[in-house]
């Protein structure tokens, strides 16, 4: 029997993935419905923005930005 | 169909089947419905099978298709279906056939004889006007109207001084309206726009009109409107002849009540609150066409290409391949709009130049602004200069913006569902063949037979009609 | 890869489809719709028709219809009416008065306000019949006496001219770079309003024999076919082989109903479709086209004739009064071809034979009267 499961689909490279089932795991697997494949994920729709926002300042942690270089001219 | 009615079909389609009959009892609804909703190939079916006697049995409608013409043609049938336009039945000997749905039928071959007496194509007012306006006027009443509920919604992100001054221009009902749309945020009686606001602000005007009646569409039921009367005096309005006044007698006190808030918006004209009479702007009679270029005005005279949009396709934009940026124009809302995503440096009385920064971009996107409406605003509003080009913008340009986007945002996102656990490989291919001849198919794996699609309305009623014929 | 969050569905840009000019050539011969009245009266065509324009303006928000009445003294747009004919001393003597918006001022100002109708709707019905009233009102007797075939060569090249121009006007903005002047002008217009126009021709024909306007309605047929527009048939009584081939060149739609009464849906699901609907339509009136022409002198199919040089006139005889063809009157002497036909038969290749008999022949005759014995 076909079954069709709510959800958002998030499209990503495999570093990011990496990290956001870093999350799921350490949160108790409370973010994703289903490892789909390398690069996509199925995240319950409700725990989206939440799931962006944990991303972000992981990536802010983690990730030296480089200095900007705006010449401004 | 095109990008500002899609939205509106996309709301029309999830309506239940009782709205619907009730909606097609109107010709004007149904012609307006017909003209601007549905897919050119479903227009195509409809008109063939509206005066044939008998139903269309599916095996001839397939054989009126070229092989390649299938997708196009299951899409169709999918949104008419949908709609409850056609009806598909299976006789004695299970034999499919469709049909068109009795109402739909009746009311749009009155539309295109001109027969009955239902007069929904809107009563002009037989007294003539004392107060009667032009259409310069009307022009200018409605981009006013229109002009001041955007900047009133941009005003205040931008910092605008005066943007508390303009929201006195914007009537109550339609900020109220604003916040259930979730465009705008008020808090300690400051205004904010949220990432939905964003998207509507950078739409083409056609686009952000219905953006908007369709929030006032799903909040009628609140204020004791009707939804059908409200649709129906909408895709009434799109039929109106600009500059010609009707009479307010016919209509419903639905309707009535609709006149208010529609005037405040600056889609139609009333020279009083309790005037007998209204006057439909541009922003009315586009509602039911892109270009408002089916006019009644003689063809073989020049073509109407210089009274199209109040506001709109004015390019002023000009963009060079060093991220430098000209717009030529006096508008406080445009430089309000550019100043979102652009770093503005200087103005003169009739341009404002600056650069786009990858500083400005990603504040733009922090904002929830996305790459592509950056992109769509500055295509949509490039000057004509620009259009000579093909692409209009210089490629490095959209590129990098994207690039800059992607740096802040590493994932993307699609909301939908997952589909699953089919039975056989068979059913798996026939089920994704379908979804995608929708074109609702996003990913799909072929090991897992897995796929996910952004609607399933129309699937689900496809394995439901399927379950049925086995 | 092009939106970064999915929330956005409005940002699709999902181009409609481009807007369709209709050119409708009305075949008005009084003495043909005579023989149809039984089955399918004028007014119940003139009916069918309304519905049907109607119907192809509510198909695209840019679709536009012309309507030429092809009558038997003269070929008249009966939509839009242009400004000229209407009455050119008005015009002269209002000049000063109206000068800008001559083009409002001119549409018929009785249209009558029916909150029943679609307004373009009502408006393209009143000028239609309007028109055609008039036109019949100027029919006298002798007009009709004169002739008993239709100018459908006259109308047909008045469309083509109303689609060239509709085409220009609807072109998009020129890339060229001949007139900077130009392109300061259409800083003023919108690009959306510009879009590339495509365009059919539809003639509704009830006349039987159009071969004395063999030239005229041929030439139009070799310009549609260069412009790429359809000319689709809708026979309704007689039959011409003209007309088939008129639809078979220019890729468009033949038909012939058995039943003409049952018009309406002919139009709606042959006729309707534009040129993006038929890419995934099997349209009608592919099968079996008589590619062999009528002759000149006594109007019989043949098989083999014999061909003027310089009209392409087809004759089925040789024998010519005077040597003069018979449609354009220069000098023509077949007999020398119809001579040599049997002594190239066994020269040329077995696979040309029919086809390829007459090229040979220049050297045996008179330059100016060579003549090609033909098989189509």
């Amino acid at each position: 029997m076909v079954k069709a499961t709510r959800g958002t689909l998030v499209k990503c490279d495999a570093s990011i993935k990496a990290m956001l089932l870093d999350i799921d795991s350490k949160n108790g697997n409370d973010f994703i419905i289903e490892d789909l494949d390398e690069e996509h994920i199925l995240v319950k729709e409700t725990k989206i923005a939440q799931l962006k926002q944990r991303l972000q300042s992981m990536m802010k942690e983690r990730l030296k930005e480089p200095e900007s270089s705006e010449s401004e001219a | 169909m095109s990008a500002s009615s899609s939205q509106a079909l996309d709301y029309l389609e999830l309506l239940p089947r009782q709205t619907h009959t009730k909606l097609y009892e109107q010709p004007s609804t149904v012609l307006a419905i017909f003209r601007c909703m549905l897919p050119h190939i479903a227009k195509t079916i409809v008109m063939g099978m509206l005066y044939m006697p008998t139903p269309f049995a599916a095996v001839d409608l397939e054989a009126w298709f070229r092989p390649d013409g299938k997708k196009e043609r299951e899409k169709a049938l999918a949104v008419l279906e949908q709609l409850h336009i056609v009806a598909s039945q299976q006789d004695d000997k299970r034999q499919l056939s469709y049909t068109l749905y009795k109402g739909f039928a009746r009311s749009l071959r009155q539309a295109l004889e001109g027969s009955g007496t239902h007069r929904s194509f809107g009563v002009p007012s037989s007294i003539p006007d004392p107060n009667r306006v032009t259409i310069p006027f009307l022009e200018e009443y409605a981009r006013s109207q229109w002009e001041n509920i955007l900047f009133f919604m941009v005003g205040s992100t931008v910092g605008l001084a005066n943007a508390n001054q303009l929201g006195n221009a914007v009537g109550e009902g339609t900020k109220a309206l604003l916040k259930a749309g979730d465009f705008i945020r008020i808090s300690n009686g400051r205004v904010s726009i949220t990432r939905a606001g964003f998207t509507f602000v950078l739409q083409e005007t056609n686009a952000q009109v219905w953006s908007l009646l369709i929030v006032y569409l799903k909040h009628a039921p609140q204020l004791g409107m009707s939804e059908t009367d409200v649709l129906s005096f909408l895709f009434m309005l799109g039929s109106l002849e600009l500059g010609q006044d009707y009479t307010t007698s016919t209509l419903s006190p639905t309707q009535l009540q609709m006149l208010e808030d529609l005037s405040a918006f600056g889609i139609v004209y009333r020279s009083s609150k309790d005037a007998r009479t209204f006057y439909p702007t541009r922003l009315a009679v586009t509602l039911t066409s892109d270009t408002g270029a089916l006019s009644t005005s003689d063809p073989l005279k020049s073509s109407p290409v210089g009274s199209s949009r109040p506001n709109a396709n004015k390019g002023f934009i000009i963009v060079e391949t060093n991220y430098r940026l000209y717009a030529y124009t006096s508008s406080l809302l445009q430089i309000a709009v550019l100043s979102l995503f652009t770093k503005l440096t200087t103005r003169f009385p009739n341009l404002v130049s600056g650069k786009l920064t990858k500083e400005s971009t990603t504040r733009a996107v922090k904002l929830g602004i996305s790459s592509t409406q950056i992109v769509a605003y500055l295509t949509a509003h490039a000057h004509p200069q620009m259009q000579k080009t093909q692409p209009f913008l210089p490629p490095t340009v959209t590129d990098q913006i994207r690039l800059w986007e992607y740096e802040g945002e590493r994932v993307e996102t699609t909301t939908g569902f997952l589909m699953k656990e089919f039975n056989s490989e068979t059913e798996y291919r026939d089920v994704l063949s379908y979804a995608e001849s929708l074109g609702v198919l996003q990913w799909k794996n072929d090991s897992k037979r897995l796929f996910f699609v952004d609607r399933v309305e129309q699937i689900s009623l496809y394995l439901q009609k399927k379950k049925s014929r086995v | 890869m092009n939106a970064i969050d999915g929330t956005d569905r409005q940002v699709r840009t999902e181009e409609g489809p481009p807007p369709s000019l209709l050119a409708v050539v009305l075949d008005t011969n009084p003495h043909a719709w005579a023989h149809l009245s039984t089955t399918l009266p004028f007014s119940s065509c003139i009916a069918a028709l309304l519905i049907f324009i109607n119907a192809h303006l509510a198909s695209g928000n840019g679709n536009e219809v012309a309507v030429i009445a092809s009558h038997t003294h003269r070929a008249e747009w009966l939509y839009p009416t242009p400004h000229t004919t209407n009455s050119p001393l008005h015009s002269y003597s209002t000049d000063t008065t109206e000068d800008g918006t001559n083009g409002v001022a001119q549409r018929d100002p009785k249209i009558p306000e029916n909150p029943n109708k679609y307004r373009p709707f009502a408006t393209v019905e009143q000028c239609l019949l309007s028109n055609f009233s008039s036109l019949l009102n100027r029919t006298s007797e002798t007009h009709l006496a004169a002739t008993p075939t239709t100018l459908i060569g006259g109308a047909l090249s008045l469309a083509l001219a109303y689609i060239a121009k509709s085409v220009l006007r609807h072109s998009p903005v020129d890339t060229g770079l001949e007139n900077p002047l130009s392109a300061l002008a259409d800083s003023e217009s919108s690009h959306a309003t510009r879009v590339p126009l495509t365009s059919r021709i539809l003639i509704v024909s009830v006349s039987g024999d159009l071969a004395n306007q063999y030239i005229p309605v041929m030439n139009s047929i070799f310009a549609a076919q260069r412009k790429r527009i359809p000319i689709d048939i809708l026979k309704l009584a007689g039959d011409t082989v003209l007309l088939q081939q008129a639809s078979d060149a220019t890729g468009g739609v033949y038909m012939k109903p058995e039943q003409p009464e049952g018009l309406l849906q002919y139009l709606m699901m042959g006729f309707l479709p534009d040129a993006t609907a038929r890419r995934a339509l099997v349209m009608p009136g592919a099968g079996g086209v008589d590619f062999r022409a009528a002759c000149f002198c006594h109007r019989k199919v043949v098989d083999i004739g014999f061909v003027c040089s310089v009209c392409l006139s087809i004759f089925c005889e040789p024998n010519l009064p005077n040597n003069l063809c018979l449609t354009c009157s220069s000098y023509l002497s077949l007999r020398a071809a119809q001579t040599a036909t049997p002594a190239l038969v066994q020269r040329v290749k077995k696979k040309r034979k029919k086809v390829g008999a007459g090229p040979a022949t220049p050297g045996a005759s008179t330059p100016a009267g060579s003549s090609t014995p033909v098989h189509r």
